[in-house]
């Protein structure tokens, strides 16, 4: 069979629903607000882990978590914050309060169900109600716990608050990104609250892995400002070595030449990235310029990324793509084996066939607000995909099937709960409250 | 139920205390032997170097002239035994072997250790393992539990996964073909390049790819313990920038696309954003009403609650630019620890809100900032040939940590070692197998 074919029926993207999933029987209990825990605790879940959201009342109670209030130019399409539809995926929705002590008595009993915590308030907020790991451990010793923070549960800046971009202002990540004397780049999508969502992802999979074999449990400290100096490679060691900041290059890269964003005769944009001598060469003969592989100033890579060498390719390649199309130049990049991409906008990503055929643009009907459109999970696992079930709901609105699945309340104890400000359903107000075309007193898992 | 009171230790001091120090503590993925035959593919690297990091033996297979990815160096610059920077940083706990896949003795050498191995990564263009006997499809006949991790631009299934087979991921293009660069750009009236799409100053689309590597790994090794099944993970870095870039493609499902670049304001919060200050550069966030309320007087511009009193004054892209350039305008005259006192005043006082301002530090200045040596994110690692200042792995695990034990090995420095213990090779089998350019 061709190998295409096989792969094709290997990784079946359309049967994704008829396999199993990784992380099926782990339990999370997810005390997270706003972007940053709210992303690790999805990720678990497109895995197949029954997360269990925990959102604080707020103030007054049911307004919930107030990113709840955020949204993409204040539009509240369904009446719903777009950080709930976007970072809120797979989850169940309690509203608990926990500065009550039935709260705190509720949850502690969740925690001897659970295996993992995750929570990213202001560090030594969950020690002083009595929740950090150093209490929960004793509840349940297997207990993996993971907090997200801004600067790390230790240190000078223990307890500072922090967003997205303090991460890339404090580590350096700004400051090297865009063109010198303008305002740094502060990079867009909050990279500081979800590629450290994706570590923190990451470091609870090696505590699961490493509890199946010990059965040990552990706590895992994971901030966004520490998150950004891991991922920018060589630049520090660099600047140690050097002295002195590396300058800021627009789309140019000091360790591959020739890289960088071009115009084409259409007067579209195409990156081209050329990281060794061999992809060097292919380029060269798709250019037509066979003369260039032997040219001592470009044959090696390390020739070819010495700033004069680099500044002469780059206007070479820069003169190539500008007498061809866009169309052209990516047939040449399949044929030779080049790495080259239209610099896509979102509506040529979210129309893409192919992203759409490996579900990395997943569309799917959800049950509270009917045709949406989701970023499936880039790892393609061929036997335990991940997968987009349902995205973000009203505050508490699965309190009962949570409190009496899982503790076996009452529906006289649940009532009385409520009326204690204990468990707590939406406040009437934009974001909180379910969208207005849907009949949710119908609705079973609501009313369980 | 009730828990015991803890020790009056502060939670920063039991924190430190648990996480801090991660040698003579036990590693995640001992026993776990992942083998990395990737070919100038950073994400690879990168991937193999973080579970080497959490314990497990990862040999790394070069052809036998080496991986070019050791030349790959910032300006051509600063060869440290004639390997690149970029190379070394994440050459992190691995063993070094060289084993020319080409050649079919080569590969039958391969086929005859898989049984030893856990997970294979490769980088190659999709179907080339495949077509040379040695990709999953064959290898999982061998071992059948094994986790086959591929890097790719387009991937290994899809409708075009075999039209752009020949393409090599890059970090531009993962950046590119997501639609993450294409709205990393200044305001249209910026002027160019400014208002053009721009990519971050670092391997943002490598990095992020590898730690899905990663995750896929550990995933798939999880459920190998559940279930004695192995799978096979594709990568790629579009799909892995795509899922950060997951607003953009939302908003389409409401045909409100996001596509216009807008830097430095942002689509859903202001104040949200950098400024210039009297000395440098300051991000300053303020966008409930009550931060926002904060960070206006703060500044001394508390006219500026008035004329915007909601976020649906503050979000909106017009209102948006005349309240970044009134903001700009009144947070000029402070410099940044007069903006941290206000802060920490504010704060100590108990008034209502929060406003968050961080300096805009280079490279340069983070080495300088005590903070970071504090808390062991940087190392400078020595041995008998290197030193090498580099950033450690920061996310701590109390119970089975991230560690670095050491960087750089020669091309097939570790050849003896390695076959003699897989293959039951000696001296003589090497020198042959040398000769022919097999190894």
């Amino acid at each position: 069979m061709n190998y295409f074919e096989w792969t094709e029926k290997l990784f079946e993207a359309e049967k994704t629903f008829e396999k199993p999933e990784a992380l099926e029987n782990i339990r999370v209990l997810d005390l997270t607000v706003v972007l940053f825990g709210p992303e690790a605790g999805s990720l678990l879940a497109e895995f197949g882990a029954e997360v269990i959201r925990i959102e604080p009342p707020g103030e007054p109670p049911g307004m919930g978590d107030f990113v709840r209030s955020v949204d993409i130019w204040a539009k509240f399409w369904k009446e719903t914050s777009q950080a709930l539809m976007t970072y809120q995926r797979n989850k169940y929705f309690t509203s608990i309060n926990l500065r009550h002590p039935k709260g705190k008595n509720l949850l502690l009993k969740l925690v001897k169900k659970s295996d993992v915590v995750l929570e990213n308030f202001v560090p030594g907020t969950m020690d002083k109600l009595g929740l950090s790991y150093r209490y929960l451990k004793e509840v349940n010793p297997k207990l993996i716990y993971l907090s997200l923070s801004g600067y790390g549960q230790w240190g000078e800046r223990w307890n500072w608050p922090s967003f997205d971009a303090s991460g890339q202002a404090m580590s350096g990540a700004s400051a090297v990104s865009g063109y010198e004397g303008r305002v740094p780049l502060k990079l867009p999508f909050y990279p500081g609250d979800l590629i450290a969502a994706t570590a923190g992802f990451m470091c609870t999979l090696a505590a699961l892995y490493y509890r199946g074999k010990t059965g040990k449990g552990q706590y895992i400290d994971v901030a966004q400002v520490e998150t950004f100096p891991r991922i920018m490679g060589s630049i520090f060691s660099y600047v140690h070595l050097k002295g002195k900041d590396k300058p800021r290059m627009g789309n140019r890269d000091p360790s591959i030449a020739p890289a960088n964003m071009y115009k084409t005769s259409d007067g579209k944009l195409i990156v081209i990235s050329v990281l060794t001598s061999e992809e060097f060469r292919r380029l060269c003969k798709a250019m037509e310029k066979p003369n260039l592989i032997e040219d001592e100033r470009f044959a090696t890579t390390s020739a070819r990324l010495k700033k004069e060498n680099a500044d002469e390719i780059d206007r070479i390649v820069a003169e190539w793509v500008s007498k061809k199309s866009l169309d052209d130049l990516m047939e040449l990049a399949k044929r030779y084996g080049f790495s080259a991409s239209p610099v896509r906008n979102s509506l040529e990503v979210y129309e893409d066939e192919h992203l759409r055929a490996r579900k990395s643009v997943w569309l799917y009907d959800d049950p509270m607000y009917g045709e949406m459109v989701a970023t499936g999970s880039p790892a393609k696992l061929s036997k335990t995909p991940g997968r987009i079930k349902w995205v973000g709901c009203p505050v508490g609105y699965h309190n009962r099937y949570i409190l009496k699945r899982f503790l076996g309340l009452s529906e006289e104890e649940i009532k009385e709960l409520i009326k204690e400000g204990v468990v707590v359903y939406w406040a009437d107000f934009l974001g909180r409250r379910p969208p207005k075309d849907l009949n949710y007193e119908k609705d079973p898992i609501y009313n369980w | 139920m009730t828990v015991a009171k803890k020790e009056n230790k502060e939670w920063k001091e039991y924190a430190k205390e648990i996480t801090s120090e991660a040698r003579f503590k036990p590693e995640a993925l001992e026993g776990i032997r992942v083998v990395d035959v990737s070919i100038a593919s950073p994400s690879a690297s990168i991937t193999s170097s973080l579970l080497a990091e959490l314990g497990a033996d990862v040999i790394k297979i070069e052809p036998p002239e080496g991986d070019p990815l050791r030349e790959v160096s910032p300006f051509g610059e600063f060869y440290l035994n004639n390997t690149g920077l970029d190379f070394l940083v994440e050459s992190r706990n691995k063993k070094f072997i060289t084993l020319n896949l080409e050649k079919e003795e080569g590969r039958e050498l391969f086929k005859r250790m898989v049984s030893r191995f856990d997970v294979v990564i490769e980088s190659f263009p999709p179907g080339w393992m495949d077509e040379n006997g040695i990709g999953y499809r064959q290898l999982r006949e061998i071992k059948p539990d094994l986790i086959y991790l591929a890097f790719s631009a387009y991937g290994h299934f899809g409708p075009k996964a075999e039209e752009l087979s020949k393409i090599p991921d890059s970090n531009l293009l993962g950046l590119a073909n997501s639609g993450f660069m294409y709205s990393t750009r200044e305001l249209p009236e910026a002027g160019e390049p400014y208002n053009l799409p721009t990519a971050p100053g670092f391997w943002m689309g490598y990095y992020l790819c590898a730690l899905w590597g990663v995750c896929g790994v550990l995933l798939s090794l999880i459920y190998r313990n559940r279930t004695g099944e192995g799978q096979m993970i594709d990568v790629t870095s579009t799909e892995a920038i795509n899922k950060i870039t997951q607003q953009l493609i939302w908003s389409h499902a409401f045909g409100e696309p996001l596509e216009i670049g807008i830097l430095p304001l942002d689509p859903a919060v202001f104040s949200y954003a950098f400024y210039k200050i009297k000395d440098g550069y300051a991000f300053a966030s303020g966008y409930t009403d009550a931060n926002f309320k904060a960070l206006v007087t703060q500044i001394e511009a508390e006219h500026l609650m008035e004329k915007y009193p909601t976020v649906f004054d503050r979000i909106p892209l017009e209102k948006q630019k005349q309240a970044y350039k009134d903001v700009q305008e009144a947070i000029k005259k402070f410099t940044f620890n007069e903006l941290a006192e206000r802060m920490v005043r504010w704060k100590e006082e108990g008034k209502e809100g929060v406003a968050i301002y961080a300096k805009v530090m280079t490279p340069k200045e983070v080495l300088g900032d005590k903070f970071w040596w504090d808390k062991g994110n940087f190392t400078v690692y020595k041995d008998k040939r290197l030193s090498l200042l580099l950033p450690t792995t920061p996310w701590r695990l109390s119970e089975s940590p991230f560690r670095l034990k050491w960087l750089r090995k020669g091309v097939g420095e570790n050849n003896h070692q390695v076959y003699r213990e897989l293959l039951g090779f000696g001296k003589e089998d090497l020198d042959d197998l040398e000769k022919n350019g097999i190894l």
